[in-house]
């Protein structure tokens, strides 16, 4: 059974308590029982959730959505964006399964990065590592005005903003998320190919921007 | 051990306190008094008779050492299962005995809340989960959130169980007591559909210009019983949409040929089903001439000098296939053209695959040949010989889930195309198989595995074979062959469509 591995890399620093993390809980909880109601999704997709903050850990391994239970999440302090990588990097390079002459491998690695400040921690080495794992898309958001977009640029092409860190808009980005990995599940199964452009995505709603 | 016990045995001030007021009120409300030994627990109201059997199971003794008359009488219980006790233990002793806003809070303050989450449960499935929360105990179900799960009276542990009906979220609510305090327990539970329930089928739209039923089957018979049977997948039964794939087998009398083709029209093209299906008409149509004017003349003395092992024998089979195999194929590709032309559509909206396969009797033994542009499969094997020939090239694009599509632009080197010729000549065989790619994921995940006779025996053995008797006296082939094309593969919902010729 070839899965769609799909990584949720979630800023949990200080400047996220309150209103933003309860929304980061919701939209994790919406998002996965949104996906167990699409057969594509139920069938293939399989989900980690790693959370960072002074430093990063893998709150979830990566699991098989019918398994799949959400993680705590809790505001924690700093924004070690670069530890998370290179965790997201020694997840990947453990979770995924390789191709082989008798068994087709998983399926690329989707990743999710969402951040609202900036980088706290050396970065630029933990992306120089997170480099050397072999992913699919790599989506980065930046939640809210204080989010450092031109450090995820150098992360991903594929970046998106939120204007605002509230319930709202945070929800709506777990929501194009969330449909993201069920077109992304239908696409391997139709057609036996990775998702390699944001523009196979669904086009993202109103309240987040592709940051050009 | 016994710090505990005497724990248990003292009752903890807010429950003595609620104590004392609940006989206060009983008396106030004329209801004869413990003291008076006049009372039974018959005669009062269910909820406080479900706050003495509580507060006798938590502190035995409690009040019963100084109230003999108090004691409970099995008869007296509340049946628990049907009756959550819990819930009427605390509510009505705070309302019954009017206690005081003071002793109220008291009380509430006492609670402690947790929040756990139990391990996934599959909707129609069993379900069994221990709960095991540190220093909690006397855990009781007071809200199953209609999931049907109990916890299972048997057991000292507090097994949750049941079959879940429904799925979704649900929050189930316990109860239970953490040293002397009361705890409630919020318990969020994931009821997993069944994947399977999630592939409705909806009717396509049978207005549409280029609308095709959504199963199909043919059967024709020569000296080969020649079968093709096509069938929507889950994923555009879901979503109403068409059958992309087509199919079609014949046999021409006259000359011997036997002909099968398989198409699986692109799913990103608008108008692939049309496309596949023109394909599998046009060579159905004009392939008996080509292979009757170029290959029949020649096939005897071509294989002779094969099998001799004559030096230019294969390239020239090779060349008489290339003119009736390619250039039927050629013939397709002009004719989605055509088709597209007509409709002021350019021929990638008609993109499909083809798979052409003919098979035809020697002298002394069986001649196959095959021809394909895209991915999905052709081979011929013989179980009794042990022995598999693929006829196709693995033919994904530069990229993984590229394929090739019956193009013009295809046909335009003769060596690239002649690669995408196959023949084999066997004294005697069990099937030949063409695949769209609906099956060969499914069955032959890998290059590697589409190659190895050992998957092709088990495919026909314990799977195709097992389920589809194929001979010519089978009334239920029909039946017994569309119900195997919905065999059940996650991640593999793509039409599925297949031609066997079997002696």
């Amino acid at each position: 059974m070839r899965r769609l591995p799909v990584y949720l890399v979630l800023d949990v620093s200080g400047s996220m308590q309150g209103e933003p993390i309860e929304a980061v809980r919701q939209g994790v909880q919406l998002l996965i029982s949104t996906l167990r109601k699409d057969p594509y999704a139920l069938e293939t997709a399989a989900l980690s959730v790693i959370l960072f903050d002074a430093k990063a850990r893998q709150a979830v391994p990566l699991t098989e959505l019918m398994a799949f239970q959400a993680p705590k999440i809790e505001a924690g302090s700093t924004t070690s964006l670069g530890a998370a990588l290179e965790l997201t990097k020694t997840c990947i390079e453990r979770e995924v399964q390789k191709t082989t002459a008798d068994a087709k491998g998983d399926w690329k690695p989707l990743v999710f990065i969402m951040t609202d400040g900036h980088p706290t921690d050396d970065w630029r080495r933990g992306l120089d590592v997170f480099r050397q794992a072999k992913t699919g898309l790599v989506i980065a958001c930046g939640a809210g005005p204080d989010a450092d977009t031109t450090v995820l640029k150098t992360i991903t092409e594929a970046v998106v903003s939120l204007d605002t860190a509230d319930s709202s808009t945070i929800g709506a980005f777990f929501k194009w998320v969330s449909a993201s990995i069920s077109t992304s599940s239908k696409k391997v199964d139709l057609t036996k190919a990775d998702s390699s452009e944001i523009n196979e995505l669904p086009p993202p709603p109103p309240q987040i921007n592709l940051v050009t | 051990m016994t710090d505990q016990d005497s724990a248990q045995n003292a009752l903890p001030r807010p429950v003595e306190r609620a104590w004392t007021q609940l006989l206060e009120a009983l008396r106030q409300a004329g209801v004869p008094s413990a003291e008076e030994g006049a009372y039974g627990f018959g005669g009062l109201p269910p909820e406080v008779r479900r706050v003495l059997t509580f507060i006798d199971r938590r502190w035995p003794g409690a009040y019963a050492a100084s109230d003999s008359a108090t004691k409970i009488e099995e008869t007296d219980m509340p049946p628990a299962p049907a009756d959550p006790p819990i819930v009427a233990t605390e509510q009505p002793a705070v309302d019954a005995a009017e206690v005081t806003p003071d002793a109220a809070e008291g009380m509430s303050m006492a609670v402690s809340k947790q929040t756990i989450l139990l391990k996934n449960a599959r909707i129609d499935q069993p379900y069994q989960e221990t709960i095991a929360l540190e220093g909690v105990d006397e855990l009781e179900l007071i809200d199953d959130a209609d999931t049907g799960l109990a916890l299972d009276p048997e057991q000292d542990a507090a097994i949750l169980k049941g079959l879940p009906r429904h799925s979704g979220d649900f929050l189930l609510r316990l109860r239970g007591w953490r040293a002397d305090r009361p705890c409630e327990i919020s318990a969020h539970l994931a009821v997993i559909p069944d994947p399977k329930s999630l592939w409705v089928s909806k009717e396509s739209d049978r207005e549409d210009p280029f609308w095709k039923p959504d199963a199909v089957f043919q059967r024709v018979e020569g000296e080969l019983l020649c079968i093709g049977a096509s069938k929507r997948g889950r994923a555009h039964a879901k979503d109403g949409l068409f059958r992309d794939d087509h199919v079609g087998v014949s046999v021409d009398a006259a000359s011997g040929w036997h002909i099968a083709a398989v198409a699986d029209g692109a799913g990103s093209a608008r108008f692939s089903r049309r496309g596949s299906q023109i394909a599998v008409d046009s060579v159905i149509e004009h392939l008996p001439a080509r292979l009757q004017t170029h290959v029949s003349p020649h096939l005897d003395a071509l294989v002779a000098a094969y099998l001799s092992q004559a030096p230019d024998a294969e390239a020239r089979l090779k060349g008489q296939l290339y003119r009736a195999l390619a250039a039927a194929a050629f013939d397709a590709a002009k004719a989605i053209e055509a088709e597209a032309a007509a409709h002021d559509q350019t021929a990638a909206a008609f993109s499909t695959t083809l798979v052409v396969g003919v098979a035809r009797k020697l002298e002394d033994g069986w001649f196959f040949a095959a021809f394909s542009v895209g991915d999905g499969g052709a081979a011929v094997f013989d179980l009794d010989a042990e022995s598999l020939t693929t006829l196709s090239l693995p033919d994904s694009g530069e990229f993984a889930g590229q394929t090739r599509f019956l193009h013009k632009s295809e046909f335009v080197d003769y060596e690239a195309v002649a690669k995408r010729i196959f023949f084999a000549v066997r004294p005697s065989f069990t099937a030949m198989i063409l695949m769209t790619d609906g099956i060969t994921d499914a069955k032959f995940p890998t290059e590697t595995l589409f190659a190895q006779h050992a998957q092709w025996f088990a495919f026909w053995r314990d799977d195709l074979a097992q389920a589809v008797e194929f001979s010519r006296a089978n009334a239920d082939l029909q039946a017994q062959l569309l119900a195997w094309l919905d065999f059940w593969s996650p991640g593999n919902h793509d039409d599925r469509t297949l031609a066997v010729l079997v002696p």
